[in-house]
């Protein structure tokens, strides 16, 4: 703080004021690499609780690792098809739903 | 008599909901899967290296910051409530999508499983998840079925939602949380606009790490007061 000794209060305010928002908006620009790693930073610290425990039993380190891209892959891939997969059965049958929702609409708002 | 009495709601529903918005919406939708799980394998990268330096990432703070003893205990109550938070967050989501899974299936809805998995995400989302999961599948009870059944759905989320996210997971989080009820909804539309959708899912979490940080330092601790919980008389008169 020695730094800003030499403002009145009201100024060292806005410096500081200025100084987060130009933090905030780099975050936002750089938001595109900035949230992949965040969301990584929350994952490996969710995973690294089995991790630990794993190691604990005197599981090797790599074997335990392995293990848990095994299973974000697995969860991952099977919510990929289960969505996808239902995605798509909803495509195909939108133009049904859409016509019986313009039914709907006509009943209703006409 | 039960028709003139909800005739209204769906008026006003289908007026909202343009049927050429929805489409375009499903088709961006699935335009979208394929980048998100692009982007997926390179987070699921990053998580594999970040785990792997994780062990001696203490031992590396130590000796880049000379860590005192208060903020090292500061680092570890950080990771410690962080991975309460998400475990309990997990278990929670997890929860609400068989709920709402089993109900839509009971129901007969199409593609409940669908909306189990979209449950699931978006019960990250404080407060406006509950609605936004809700949408698809109303919407679907209301094209399918009739509007008795789309009212259940509704109800069925409702209650759901309601038992889960205010009843079940206050009482299992306790003061784990430690974020007032008004800076979790600020937070929602400040991370939500600094970093899209991530930031939305992300906002307590990372909000949580924010109040820890300015507790560190004395000039920012009035921030992380104002952030936090609602202080006990005592407390605030005993604080230096």
């Amino acid at each position: 703080m020695t730094a800003l000794e030499g403002f009145s209060p009201v100024a060292r305010g806005l410096i500081v004021a200025a100084a987060a928002a130009i933090v905030v908006i780099s975050v936002e620009v750089a938001a595109a690499i900035v949230a992949p790693i965040l969301l990584a930073a929350f994952v490996a610290v969710i995973a690294s609780s089995p991790l630990r425990w794993m190691q604990g039993r005197g599981v090797l380190k790599l074997i335990a690792l392995g293990l848990i891209v095994f299973v974000l892959l697995d969860v991952g891939s099977i919510v990929a098809l289960i969505s996808t997969g239902a995605l798509e059965g909803l495509r195909d049958s939108l133009p049904g739903y859409q016509e019986r929702l313009i039914l709907l609409s006509e009943e209703f708002g006409g | 008599l039960e028709r003139v009495g909800v005739q209204n709601a769906s008026e006003a529903t289908t007026d909202i909901l343009d049927p050429a918005v929805v489409t375009a919406l499903v088709r961006a939708a699935l335009a979208n899967v394929g980048s998100v799980f692009a982007s997926g394998l390179l987070i699921l990268l990053t998580v594999v290296f970040m785990l792997l330096e994780a062990p001696g990432m203490l031992a590396k703070l130590r000796a880049a910051f000379r860590l005192e003893a208060a903020s090292e205990a500061r680092v570890k109550r950080l990771f410690s409530s962080l991975n309460q938070y998400m475990r309990i967050k997990i278990l929670t989501s997890l929860g609400t999508a068989v709920c709402i899974w089993i109900w839509l299936w009971f129901l007969g809805i199409d593609f409940a499983v669908l909306w189990a998995v979209l449950a699931f995400f978006l019960n990250f989302i404080p407060f406006v998840g509950a609605f936004l999961m809700a949408i698809p599948a109303v919407l679907m009870a209301l094209v399918q079925t009739d509007l008795a059944t789309t009212l259940l759905v509704a109800a069925g989320y409702l209650v759901v939602n309601t038992a889960i996210g205010s009843v079940l997971e206050p009482r299992v989080m306790g003061r784990g949380l430690g974020i007032s009820t008004l800076a979790v909804f600020l937070s929602l539309l400040f991370w939500s606009w600094v970093l899209g959708t991530v930031g939305a899912f992300l906002s307590v979490p990372l909000t949580m790490a924010l109040i820890i940080a300015f507790e560190a330092s004395p000039q920012t601790r009035p921030i992380a007061v104002l952030l936090g919980p609602e202080v006990s008389p005592t407390e605030s008169s005993g604080d230096e």
